[in-house]
């Protein structure tokens, strides 16, 4: 019977069809039956190894495909709908086939952080009878979702985050606001301009493609253009507003720190900096995007950062015990792995290693 | 294998930019499955590639709708499965519609035996029985590990119950387990028995 349920627990879990109970019962089993560890790690091995794609045949196939869309007179390749194809062209000039579609798209990437979960101006100063009408969507720590606004935008949003607009979204303007992190696809529409509301920062843009990231307990505000323009304000500056271009990312401090420069003229603003975004030379991607594709990226990050990061992917508790180790910058991508094998792999590959131990939802962190 | 989200978003691309670039990555991604999966119903290659292309117009044609489509692979493989069965001449049809009928090519060497660590013998006994399965088990086993499809997802394809789905994988994993066992007992100086 035991022998019986292991094997449809293993599968399932293999499957990715199992609950937090079974993989609880699975392990109770495991425990009891430590051979038959050897069949269940070798299985999800055998899971997880694909062949290697070779895509010559499917380009082939492509190319029939389009010789029989021709026969029918299927419009396909005209230029009358070039405007966004047009992105293509201009993004990959190397036309480089494997590049990823998501980069090639991707106009425009903003990361924000806010200091207050909510910041709600427009809708604070028309009553009450307006509050019932908003629409708030939120996702939980270790989950995503994907949300298509009434103009037809579509938002990714990441873990940990909320996005609010009201009904008077499109009317004249079409305005959200937004605390945590989103990868924005917005419809063109230059009589109706689109704002990303985050408590320090605002973008606004016509209609492109752009990622807000507002986390309030983050230190500071990211903004990452990867195509087009986009123009952002920061609240504590009403007077500038700062114009990015391809490939730029702005970074604003959340807090105004108060170890900086007494003697300072500007020390009630808080610190900006605007860096040249980094595509990965093998696939072309783009750290600040790449959770769309379900990847956690980490380049050279410090190890407290990074720990927040992964409290948000994974949905636990992190505690570095050791604030030397918190310090420790590391490097690494992360793709299915659970929250274990993660750390496993980053103590493996840093140059300190360290242990871990769970309890609940809670890791504890030392050296 | 597939991811979902990846596949959502190209479909996205194409319904709101009329993106070709994404159309085409979409194509060169689900062609061959989508393939694979036809000719386990129409048993001729040329005929499942026509239906697979035919299902690939229809998706450019009708791209607007696109971003209401709850599951994506779902709905292709329906539009395939539907394609196929329409295409097939009336008196063939009762004996198409059985899918345990349904052959699909699994690829027989899915592994590299160096990084997993496999005996030459391991590896050969595990082929041996993804041979083995039974069509409908194999087919199912494809779906759900190569083709990324969720039980109550192939349930829904095929018209079973998700009962069905996880008993046919669950004995395909178990056959591919029993291979383990045998190697962990031949591993050991003399057979445990106890």
């Amino acid at each position: 019977m035991s022998q019986e349920q292991f094997w449809i627990l293993l599968t399932r879990k293999i499957a990715g069809e199992a609950s937090p109970e079974d993989l609880a019962e699975l392990e109770k089993l495991v425990q009891q039956h430590p051979e038959w560890q050897y069949a269940l790690q070798n299985l999800e091995d055998i899971w997880n190894s694909h062949p290697s794609t070779d895509l010559s045949e499917e380009e082939d196939a492509y190319l029939i495909h389009l010789h029989r869309m021709q026969e029918k007179n299927i419009p396909f390749g005209n230029k009358a709908k070039e405007n966004e194809a047009a992105v293509f062209e201009l993004e990959a000039p190397r036309s480089n086939k494997r590049r990823r579609l998501a980069w090639i798209t991707a106009g425009i990437v903003v990361a924000a952080s806010v200091a207050a979960i909510f910041f709600f101006k427009p809708v604070n100063r028309q009553g009450k009878n307006e509050i019932a009408s908003i629409n708030e969507i939120s996702t939980r720590l270790g989950s995503k979702t994907r949300i298509q606004l009434p103009d037809g935008s579509i938002v990714w949003l990441n873990a940990g985050s909320k996005l609010v607009y009201d009904k008077n979204f499109g009317k004249e303007e079409r305005l959200v606001t937004l605390s945590g992190e989103g990868f924005f696809d917005v419809v063109r529409d230059p009589s109706k301009p689109f704002i990303v509301h985050t408590t320090n920062i605002e973008v606004r843009v016509l209609g492109t493609v752009f990622n807000v990231k507002a986390y309030p307990e983050d230190k500071s505000s990211e903004t990452s253009l990867i195509h087009g323009s986009l123009e952002v304000s920061i609240k504590s500056r009403p007077r500038d507003k700062i114009i990015l271009s391809s490939n730029e990312k702005l970074v604003v401090e959340n807090k105004i720190s108060s170890s900086r420069d007494s003697l300072s003229e500007d020390r009630n603003l808080p610190l900006m900096s605007l860096n040249q975004i980094k595509h990965n030379p093998v696939d072309n991607s783009v750290n600040e995007t790449q959770w769309i594709d379900n990847k956690l990226v980490f380049d050279n990050e410090p190890f407290a950062d990074i720990a927040v990061k992964m409290e948000r992917w994974f949905g636990v508790e992190i505690e570095i015990a050791d604030s030397s180790l918190a310090e420790k910058r590391m490097t690494g991508k992360f793709e299915r792995e659970n929250i274990e094998q993660a750390l496993e792999s980053l103590s493996y590959a840093s140059t300190t290693s360290f242990v871990f131990e769970r309890k609940g939802n809670k890791i504890i962190i030392h050296h | 294998m597939k991811d979902v989200l990846h596949i959502k978003w190209l479909l996205d691309q194409v319904a709101l930019h009329q993106s070709e670039e994404a159309y085409k990555k979409l194509f060169l991604l689900l062609h061959k499955p989508l393939c694979q999966f036809a000719f386990g119903i129409l048993k001729s290659n040329d005929h499942a590639q026509e239906v697979v292309s035919d299902v690939f117009i229809h998706i450019w044609e009708k791209k607007e709708k696109l971003p209401s489509i709850e599951s994506p692979l779902v709905y292709l493989y329906k539009a395939v499965k539907n394609r196929a069965l329409n295409s097939i001449a009336k008196e063939r049809r009762q004996q198409a519609l059985d899918s345990s009928e349904w052959l699909v090519p699994l690829p027989s060497v899915y592994f590299d035996p160096e990084k997993l660590m496999m005996t030459e013998e391991l590896m050969q006994k595990l082929q041996q029985a993804i041979e083995d399965l039974p069509s409908r088990c194999r087919l199912i086993f494809k779906l759900v590990k190569d083709d990324g499809l969720k039980y109550k997802e192939v349930a829904e394809l095929l018209q079973i119950s998700v009962k069905t789905v996880e008993a046919q994988m669950t004995i395909a994993m178990r056959r591919l387990g029993k291979c383990m066992q045998l190697e962990v007992f031949r591993q050991e100086p003399k057979p445990s028995k106890k």
